[in-house]
């Protein structure tokens, strides 16, 4: 005769031995499940682009501080200088963050330039390349142009010199917090001269016009059209430590001619950035720029 | 009780109701794991859909500090409860698609991008590359 409890006890062991099975396979499911939702969740909060700008505004907010610093060092006499001194510390700056970036298995570097210019409606002029300050002016039988030079809040004793050319013709205009204002034409000679230096200055240079014939200005009151296409062009160029506002409007004829000088150009200095990163996953390449009013 | 029936017919009853009972069991247990697999497959396309959106949104907010060209590899898996899927790009409506077939199910995320220019594109789930050129982002399989 057959033992049955033993077939009840065979089957009881059957069912419990295959519900365990499948309450396990469940859980692991849904384990599985949490833990995959959890790794996705998390990765976005360490995204590689994201650590890449970090990295990005955290160099340009150290060559702020490197471009303060150089500036407000009395020892450096002039542009070329500051730009020598703050290209250096920038290349430390570089080193360090390509050392960084080795680390965490990653190329990381940083080119940048930096260029003095005028900030014209927002774009940035190169200073030694000449702005048109007037176009179709052609007939014209007279021409006036007038630079106004706004001094930038900085530190006594400041000296800014400029030379303003427009074809042959070429004018400096040399201003200090002790002597003035002076005129100086391209012979030496002073043509103007003010001592009180005033902060805001308006100064009527020219009363004649270019002579398109010998290239030079007619100081006379009348005169031939500035060029044979009626273009008047104008190159500023700071001679030393000049970083005024500049505004410059040109009157032919006694009226005014739109120009994109007629509102205040700042000198600015201009740093281009360039950052190549490479990683296992990411290839970047941003280029961007930082640009401030001159202060020295 | 035992001795009423035959030691045959015993056996055939338990039998019996140990296949019921199995058959009970799987037919329930499939019904559940289908029911998960559906929840799975949806859940795991709201991870990759939100993963791959803050990637782009990264990419966008890039572009704030300078003009960004880059190159992007992610890795995705290629199926999702068991199944494969597609992701699509829609530039008008600024979302992410992503479907599965079998189980058929949809994740939408919204996507926000203010300086990038998004290329519509739909591809194969898995691997990809985001590529950002003259501020445009596209996406490639991989």
């Amino acid at each position: 005769m057959a033992n049955v409890s033993q077939w009840d006890r065979g089957q009881m062991l059957i069912i419990g031995g295959v519900l365990l099975a499948t309450t396990l396979v469940i859980l692991v499911l849904l384990l599985n499940s949490a833990i995959y939702v959890e790794n996705f969740s998390s990765r976005g909060a360490d995204s590689e682009v994201d650590r890449t700008v970090n990295i990005q505004q955290e160099i340009q907010a150290e060559y702020e501080a490197i471009v303060s610093n150089s500036e407000s060092d009395e020892e450096i006499a002039d542009w070329a200088e500051l730009n020598e001194t703050i290209t250096d510390q920038f290349s430390l700056l570089v080193d360090h963050h390509h050392q960084r970036a080795l680390e965490r298995g990653a190329f990381l570097d940083i080119g940048m330039t930096l260029e003095r210019g005028l900030l014209l409606d927002g774009y940035q002029t190169e200073l030694d390349e000449p702005v048109i300050l007037a176009e179709g002016i052609t007939g014209s039988h007279s021409l006036e142009l007038i630079i106004n030079l706004t001094t930038l809040e900085k530190s006594t004793p400041w000296n800014e010199s400029l030379k303003f050319s427009a074809g042959e013709w070429e004018m400096f205009i040399n201003r200090t917090s002790d002597e003035g204002v002076q005129l100086i034409g391209a012979d030496g000679e002073t043509l103007v001269s003010d001592g009180n230096a005033p902060e805001e200055t308006r100064i009527d240079i020219l009363g004649g016009a270019l002579n398109d014939e010998s290239g030079e200005f007619d100081w006379s009151s009348s005169g031939t059209p500035p060029t044979e296409d009626g273009t008047f062009e104008l190159t500023m160029d700071p001679q030393n430590e000049a970083a005024p506002n500049i505004e410059v409007s040109l009157v032919a004829n006694g009226s005014t001619v739109d120009s994109d000088l007629d509102t205040a150009s700042p000198i600015v200095d201009r740093a281009s950035l360039e950052m190549q990163y490479r990683s296992g996953d990411l290839e970047l390449s941003m280029n961007s720029s930082i640009t401030r009013w001159a202060d020295r | 009780m035992s001795r009423a029936v035959s030691v045959t017919l015993d056996y055939v009853i338990m039998l019996g109701i140990s296949t019921i009972a199995i058959a009970g069991l799987v037919t329930g247990a499939g019904a559940v794991l289908d029911d998960h697999s559906q929840a799975t497959a949806q859940t795991e396309l709201e991870a990759i859909g939100e993963t791959l959106a803050a990637e782009i949104e990264s990419l966008d907010r890039a572009e704030s500090v300078g003009t960004v060209d880059a190159e992007y590899d992610l890795k995705f898996p290629r199926s999702v409860a068991g199944s494969g899927y597609s992701i699509s790009l829609q530039a008008d409506e600024q979302t992410l698609e992503l479907r599965t077939e079998a189980p058929p199910t949809e994740s939408r995320v919204e996507l926000s991008v203010d300086r990038l220019s998004i290329e519509t594109t739909t591809i194969s789930g898995g691997s990809l590359r985001l590529v950002v050129r003259d501020n445009t982002l596209t996406m490639e399989k991989q």
